[in-house]
């Protein structure tokens, strides 16, 4: 594994790139859909709270339907084709104690996900969501290999 | 059956019904928000030709004053600095949010000395205050010369937008009141002003992007909402919260914010073991 320039991904942003970069984040109930262009080899990642934007302060990609628009527009505009694209989707625990019941944001933001990445004919080819751990994951850009490792309630998102 | 008892048997009845009523009041802020991006654009228009045509009408004039009449331009350029302070603080204001809604923002960590901060910002609005004959009152309960570690970028957006509104909404010839506080390792921030008393609506709805709280204020004021759509995400961002009171025409702004070092979701530590955490592959890793 070469030591690649790393970029963290906050909630609410978004990143694609060409060039070979590490995108890392932490995951709790947030969701991260990770775009390849299998094509091309580049991708890039997103990193949203809550499922949709409900209309309240800015539209940003702290929102699923936003975000995961915003990334395959990035990667549209980077060059890639719509059939080009595969996706892996990391993240969704059941993390906080106060929702309990069937719907909890956790499965939300999963639902979200594959909801909008199937509208779009995009495949999910790996994931690793729900359960009710935290994750941390790196993504190589060029080769979209994913490096997951659960972690810790206390150091969560 | 009643409805308690369906809830009963049926424990996803109640949030389906909860679900429900979110997606009507969804749809019609939706509906709200469509017709204020109208007004959006032509608020956004106002507030950057006018300011823009006042600035090249006074230069225009300053230009063409004749020798006589040098002593004006002192006022004049009073002027052209009140224009271009307000274009520059929307521009930067407009900007912040276009970086936020394309997924840029980042944090970064910085000591930054609080109290020198705020009262550097205050200093810059100072004659707006003075405009409306307000006086800043800052009162802090914190070191000088502690540093407090946020992201200074964003610190003074936040900062600069709640002075300002608290400006814009004062009545005339008050105090505008600045309370600065540590609660463990928590910054504490309180800045209240006198003036239209707030209703629970009101504040509600107030971080909303194209609002502008009824029209008796936007009458009077300008302004266009987007300021305190920032404020409340980028507290958002840095793990803080931000609170709205208001009692009898005083109108109270808390904003608390735990330091970042100490602030357990991301810091800058784990984006620098990042690699090494994987390098370990332990048990817990795997590949995808």
């Amino acid at each position: 594994m070469n030591k690649l320039p790393n970029i963290f991904i906050y909630p609410g942003k978004l990143y694609a790139t060409k060039i070979n970069y590490h995108l890392s984040t932490i995951l709790g109930s947030c969701v991260a859909v990770c775009l390849w262009d299998k094509k091309q080899g580049f991708g890039g990642m997103n990193h949203f709270m809550l499922p949709y934007w409900n209309g309240q302060g800015l539209a940003s990609p702290k929102y699923g339907n936003i975000a995961i628009d915003k990334l395959i527009q990035r990667m549209k505009y980077l060059g890639s084709k719509n059939e080009d694209l595969v996706a892996k989707i990391f993240g969704g625990g059941k993390i906080m104690e106060s929702t309990s019941g069937s719907f909890s944001i956790g499965e939300r933001n999963i639902e979200i996900a594959q909801t909008i990445l199937r509208e779009k004919n995009i495949k999910i080819i790996k994931s690793s969501i729900g359960g009710e751990r935290g994750r941390k994951i790196m993504l190589n850009t060029t080769t979209f290999e994913v490096y997951h490792k659960f972690i810790e309630k206390s150091k969560q998102a | 059956m009643s409805k308690e008892v369906i809830e009963k048997i049926y424990p996803e009845t109640k949030e389906v019904t909860k679900l429900k009523e979110e997606l009507k009041a969804t749809n019609e802020k939706l509906v709200i928000s469509e017709a204020f991006k109208g007004h959006f654009i032509s608020n956004i228009t106002n507030e950057i030709i006018n300011p823009f045509t006042s600035i090249l009408g006074i230069s225009k004039s300053i230009m063409d004053l004749k020798e006589k009449q040098i002593g004006q331009i002192h006022s004049m350029a009073n002027l052209i600095y009140n224009e271009s302070f307000e274009l520059d603080f929307q521009l930067r204001n407009i900007f912040e949010a276009a970086k936020i809604e394309a997924g840029e923002t980042n944090i970064e960590s910085n000591k930054l000395r609080i109290v020198n901060t705020i009262e550097a910002e205050v200093e810059r609005f100072r004659f707006k205050a003075e405009k409306k004959s307000l006086y800043f009152d800052t009162k802090s309960q914190i070191e000088e010369n502690i540093g407090f570690i946020t992201d200074a970028a964003k610190f003074k957006i936040i900062i600069a937008n709640l002075i300002s509104n608290a400006i814009k909404f004062s009545r005339d010839k008050n105090k505008i009141e600045i309370v600065i506080s540590m609660n463990n390792n928590t910054l504490e921030i309180s800045i209240s002003n006198i003036g239209v008393g707030l209703s629970q609506k009101d504040i509600k709805v107030m971080f909303d992007r194209f609002l502008r709280l009824d029209e008796r204020i936007n009458s009077i004021n300008n302004g266009h909402g987007l300021g305190l759509s920032i404020v409340s995400y980028y507290i958002d961002l840095l793990g803080g919260k931000i609170e709205v009171t208001s009692k009898e025409s005083i109108n109270t702004v808390m904003l608390s914010l735990p330091e970042l070092s100490h602030n357990n979701m991301e810091g800058n530590s784990e984006e620098t073991d990042f690699f090494d955490d994987f390098e370990l592959f332990d048990n817990d890793s795997e590949l995808f």
